[in-house]
């Protein structure tokens, strides 16, 4: 997805372990919603891995497509 | 040369598992979930990967439940050491390798007991045994698919059934059947999936890995704790999966040619190698049947068992035999106990052992014939022929 910032900003889905987001990366993928892996926010975890980021406004979208997934999501924040 | 000796481990190995390990060392090489740089991202994509492909092949619902250890051994302490405890239970066979067998033993010299349910002349085993040793104390089933020694299968869809009825979880060996014979955890009630990824799943030596189930997965305490790239905020070890069970850095490039020996085995079919294994079995079976002198261990069918076939030759040691072989044609196959002393005892093999051949995707009949051809050669110097 592209770097400049969209309406609404970016938001963040944290996992418990990065193996968890790159299940997450196939799923938004074969959805066709925009994304990328990126390192943990030093200011949400301390964790040394990546977390994916995506378009604020589709939240919603995002949020089903993991709702069911057994991804281990700790979190989704605005960045 | 000719390879015999798949069951210990396989060889050769698809080209594309050596290239995919190349390609991981000279392109990706970064440690799978330490830091969020694209390298890093690339090598745990790869990681992931394989444990979708380890879950698909197995029938299991959630990859992130597929552990990666460095062999079966591995897997199988985790299973037993994360969940036997002293008073506990465990029912497992006279068949198994010493991979389940030691660690038990182990165990029982913590307060564990250990019934090991005897098998008949072929090591075949009847479920109906294992029903009779459950006790209310016991808290797990563990068996192997298939004997190392004689390839004979075990029912495990009838075990797992009787054992889920009781509400002891299973746990199952696949070390000599992962990627040879089909498996699935669902309809066979395996709640633990120990497999090897050197063997008929292709991939290098240093892999292997614990399909962990649903109903022991918050049960199992790791064997090893330490670093895994997350809650790096606590010296608390994570309780989710994988991270639990996978403390410190993971040898990566094995899980990289093991996707591609994978890919291959999901390309060709477990069922088509099945079938062209067990059409090698029955013709290395009727050639061995025919030699005065051999005698064969085990079921003697390929329905029944896996290319595995272990036999003897009348007046000579099995040593003297896999020598012969070696010297006269090249044939590399293994002779002696196996790593499975109480299989052999029920064989009534023990202590001289068998001469084992273990077939692979990639052995041809004529290969066979030519073995067979050593081996009547053999027979027909008799006793004190000069080897």
């Amino acid at each position: 997805m592209s770097t400049s910032e969209p309406e609404g900003g970016f938001g963040v889905v944290l996992f418990h372990s990065v193996q968890g987001a790159l299940g997450a990366e196939k799923l938004l993928l074969a959805a066709g919603v925009a994304h990328k892996l990126i390192t943990v926010p030093r200011h949400l975890s301390s964790d040394c891995g990546f977390c994916l980021r995506f378009a604020w406004g589709d939240r919603e979208r995002v949020e089903r497509l993991l709702g069911t997934a057994k991804l281990g999501v700790e979190r989704i924040e605005a960045l | 040369m000719t390879y015999f000796d798949n069951a210990a481990t396989s060889w050769p190995k698809p080209e594309a598992v050596p290239a995919a390990m190349t390609r991981f060392l000279r392109e990706v090489g970064a440690n799978p979930g330490r830091s969020g740089h694209a390298l890093s991202i690339e090598a745990g994509r790869v990681v992931y990967d394989v444990r979708e492909r380890v879950a698909r092949l197995f029938g299991h619902p959630d990859p992130l439940s597929v552990v990666f250890t460095k062999n079966a051994t591995e897997p199988l302490n985790i299973a037993l050491q994360g969940l036997l405890a002293p008073g506990d239970h465990v029912v497992t066979s006279v068949m198994e390798h010493n991979s389940v067998l030691r660690p038990l033993r182990y165990l029982e010299s913590r307060g564990v007991a250990v019934t090991r349910v005897a098998c008949a002349a072929d090591g075949t085993l009847d479920p109906a045994d294992v029903a009779r040793a459950l006790a209310p104390k016991t808290r797990l089933v563990v068996l192997s698919h298939a004997s190392n020694v004689v390839g004979t299968l075990c029912p495990l869809a009838e075990v797992g059934r009787l054992a889920e009825e009781r509400g002891v979880p299973f746990c199952v060996d696949a070390a000599q059947t992962a990627g040879a014979v089909p498996l699935d955890m669902r309809s066979m009630h395996i709640d633990l999936l120990a497999f090897t990824g050197h063997k008929s799943l292709y991939g290098p030596q240093g892999t292997g890995g614990l399909c962990v189930g649903e109903r022991v997965r918050d049960k199992l305490r790791p064997l090893a704790y330490g670093g895994t790239g997350s809650a790096s905020d606590s010296d608390v070890h994570p309780d989710f999966l994988p991270d639990r069970l996978e403390a410190g850095t993971l040898n990566a490039v094995g899980p990289a040619g093991l996707g591609a020996g994978l890919a291959f085995v999901e390309a060709r079919g477990v069922a088509a190698i099945r079938a062209h294994e067990a059409m090698l079995t029955a013709r290395l079976l009727d050639g061995l049947q025919a030699i005065p002198g051999v005698r064969i261990l085990g079921p003697g069918d390929a329905a029944r068992q896996t290319a595995v076939v272990s036999f003897n030759l009348d007046g000579r040691s099995c040593s003297e035999v896999a020598s012969a072989l070696e010297e006269r044609a090249g044939i590399c196959c293994r002779a002696g106990l196996q790593c499975a002393p109480l299989a052999h005892r029920q064989l009534g093999t023990f202590p001289e052992g068998t001469v084992r051949f273990s077939l692979g995707a990639f052995n041809r009949e004529e290969e066979l014939d030519t073995a067979l051809a050593v081996l009547r050669e053999l027979a027909g110097e008799g006793k004190g022929g000069s080897l």
